[in-house]
């Protein structure tokens, strides 16, 4: 029987695998993560809420991927609305020449 | 000292019109609505313009009216058409196939991926805004409605419940599907192929 680091991953899977096991069931699963840590955003969840996530991100990088990304895209639109709201996409809609010649006469007549 | 004074109304719709127009656009979603408030504004501003410190620049104390107008908007619209069932908006199930029926993430089509570049470098890419643009205009408009007024306008949830007249279940669930259908959107779009995890 060789050992090798393969088999010292399989012991160290077996060994925790009755804690993923365990932190699979106590956690929320990811479908109520997503919800949550939007709702984290907006208001402050209960302490034992925050713990029961915060034991979610050992067992799944994909909700603590989803949380970094969800704050990254905050901070971008809070850091940058200009770039959103006005010049946007090279594809943004724009006032046409009709509605500009409106809007001119509505300001030069007040 | 009256910093606007020198601007030239007529000029005010060359230089600045566009920019409010989208800004508009993003919130309402609708051109001749958008077109209107552009108007609004537009008028608003030059009622102010004594008023106007030039502390900041033009564009921004006009963005600042426009958010306003934006606002008042909002709320003629919900006393006018109260929503009749509150629950209607939020009655449609999220249908899509994010979660396997365990709700977990499906590993080879949804679970997120890693987003590679340095987040500092992204926010340079012009490619990078133009596809959070076009992902926040493929929002259903109540999603993009409370979206922005959270993210961009920053408003606390409270403020935008008692805005709405909306529950603040309802709005969880809005934002949430907002946040969840942005980041997939701007994944497909922005960040590229799905590989393996």
């Amino acid at each position: 029987m060789q050992i090798g680091p393969k088999q010292d991953v399989k012991q160290l899977k077996l060994g925790i695998g009755p804690i993923v096991g365990w932190l699979i069931r106590i956690t929320p699963s990811c479908q109520d993560m997503t919800r949550l840590l939007s709702e984290a955003m907006d208001r402050p969840l209960p302490f034992g809420m925050r713990m029961k996530m915060r034991l979610h991100f050992l067992i799944c990088k994909w909700c603590e991927r989803y949380k970094n990304q969800l704050l990254f895209l905050r901070q971008a639109l809070r850091r940058d609305p200009d770039k959103v709201e006005g010049e946007g996409a090279a594809s943004s809609a724009s006032l046409s020449p009709e509605a500009k010649d409106r809007l001119k006469r509505v300001v030069s007549n007040s | 000292m009256v910093g606007g004074s020198s601007s030239d109304p007529e000029k005010w719709v060359e230089e600045h019109g566009d920019y409010l127009f989208r800004c508009a656009l993003l919130r309402v979603r609708d051109q001749v609505i958008a077109e209107d408030l552009v108007q609004e504004t537009l008028l608003a501003a030059l009622q102010a313009r004594e008023r106007f410190s030039g502390q900041s620049s033009e564009r921004s104390w006009m963005v600042g009216i426009l958010k306003h107008k934006i606002i008042d908007r909002f709320r003629k619209n919900i006393r006018e058409h109260p929503v009749e069932d509150p629950e209607e908006m939020t009655a449609i199930p999220d249908e899509d196939d994010t979660f396997d029926k365990d709700g977990h993430w499906r590993l080879d089509r949804t679970a997120p991926m890693d987003w590679p570049d340095h987040p500092g470098a992204v926010l340079e890419r012009k490619q990078f805004w133009e596809s959070l643009s076009g992902c926040l205009r493929k929002l259903p408009p109540k999603m993009a409605q409370v979206f922005t007024l959270r993210e961009l306008d920053e408003l606390e949830s409270d403020a935008i419940c008692a805005m709405l007249r909306i529950s603040s279940s309802n709005l969880c669930v809005l934002i949430h599907r907002a946040r969840k259908q942005l980041r997939q959107c701007l994944e497909v779009n922005f960040f590229g192929h799905r590989e393996a995890h």
